[in-house]
């Protein structure tokens, strides 16, 4: 039998929080005693409420609900690097200032694409091509474990053939997902394919393919 | 039960073999050590709770195997009753010290409290290392305050793959701190 690892922890989380019936938790005690898995993870869970209980009694569960602690733990480098954006930053707004006025005025699409269920030939997303030029915000669910960074390669196919049609370096976004902004002028109609592709040496994360389909 | 073997101590296949009787002791003692405050009177329990079902399978086969599990938990659920039962009789303190007495002193066991403090640790680092401070809450209510999972998801306005998603991620990431700089009796 295939367990939903979702609701065996719903009911392990449950179980912790003396929320279950007494049937649940017979069942559930059962469990404990002959299955070895099942106890490992009620004990990590257990071990992690226990650490949150712990930080609470040390008076520090507040100050991380408040703040982004990891940056200001090396405050000079902080200082630095907040400087030397802020200096880029005036720069390129004074450099560029009469090129963007132009591109502010753009409006943003937002297009998701989540993983692509094996055999099924239709196309991630279908996107109708704006008369209006158009930013589009293109964001992949990339699953559970995101690596920080992905080549993000983006493939016309036409008759089978492929051609490449843009390439970018992308990081995850706070939500886990992977974004990149390309001009809609890229997107011409046909059918794309797009490879992600992460950036990290463990071997663990693999490319995910996305398709898309661009009509007029 | 047609097609199965009935589970008696002596005769193989079907008897209670060593290594069956090891895994199930690990579960029980586990089961026992969360409820009862004493190492010792946990073994004590786990022992019994083993001689009784050892005896009553010398005695009459368990016609279903599989059920072995639920007869021992069943053994342990009855013997912690009775035990229960049998300290309140004993119990010579009361009022104001008996209320004290059912609170242990964290403080008193050196072992559990490195085991704690260890464990505060890597909680601290998932939660820096969440990239939201709507994620840092979401942990927070559920695993602290004990908040239910539709309340939270409407409140900060989640879905309910999005909640089970960073809760996956966090235990992921917990379990990885506590694997790679302790060893695993520190969780125990």
């Amino acid at each position: 039998m295939t367990e939903n690892p979702t609701a065996s922890q719903a009911i392990i989380d449950r179980y912790l929080a003396d929320r279950l019936n007494e049937a649940e938790r017979d069942m559930v005690e059962t469990r404990i005693v002959h299955d070895a898995d099942f106890r490992n993870e009620i004990e990590l869970t257990k071990a992690l409420r226990d650490g949150l209980r712990q930080l609470q009694a040390q008076g520090e569960v507040e100050t991380l609900l408040k703040s982004r602690a990891p940056i200001w733990k090396h405050a000079p480098m902080a200082i630095a690097a907040a400087t030397l954006v802020c200096a880029i930053g005036v720069a390129t707004f004074l450099v560029y200032r009469p090129v963007d006025d132009g591109r502010q005025a753009l409006a943003t699409e937002t297009l998701r694409f989540m993983k692509t269920r094996s055999g099924d030939a239709r196309p991630d997303v279908v996107w109708q091509q704006s008369s209006q030029p158009t930013r589009i915000d293109l964001r992949f669910d990339v699953g559970l474990e995101p690596a920080a960074e992905y080549q993000v390669v983006i493939d016309r196919v036409s008759d089978g053939a492929t051609a490449p049609a843009h390439e970018v370096l992308a990081g995850r976004t706070d939500e886990g997902e992977v974004s990149i902004v390309v001009d809609s002028a890229l997107l011409v109609p046909g059918d794309y394919r797009i490879r992600l592709v992460p950036q990290s040496p463990d071997g663990v994360h693999g490319a995910t393919s996305y398709s898309m389909h661009v009509t007029e | 039960m047609e097609g199965r073997t009935p589970l008696t101590v002596e005769r193989s296949p079907g008897s209670v073999s060593d290594v069956t009787v090891e895994q199930l002791r690990s579960g029980v003692l586990f089961l026992l050590r969360n409820q009862v405050r004493e190492p010792a009177l946990a073994e004590d329990l786990c022992n019994e709770a083993f001689r009784i079902v050892l005896e009553r399978l010398g005695r009459q086969p368990l016609e279903d195997p599989t059920k072995l599990a639920a007869y021992l938990t069943q053994t342990v659920r009855n013997l912690l009753t009775a035990d229960r039962r049998k300290a309140v009789r004993r119990r010579t303190v009361t009022g104001e010290q008996a209320a004290i007495d059912e609170f242990p002193d964290a403080e008193s066991d050196p072992t559990a409290s490195l085991q704690s403090q260890l464990r505060a640790r890597a909680v601290r680092q998932v939660l820096q290392e969440m990239p939201t401070i709507r994620d840092r809450q979401l942990l927070v209510r559920y695993y602290l305050n004990d908040e239910d999972m539709a309340e939270i998801c409407a409140d900060l306005g989640l879905t309910e793959e999005y909640f089970y998603k960073v809760l996956h991620r966090a235990r992921r990431r917990f379990k990885l701190l506590l694997d790679k700089r302790y060893s695993r009796t520190d969780l125990r």
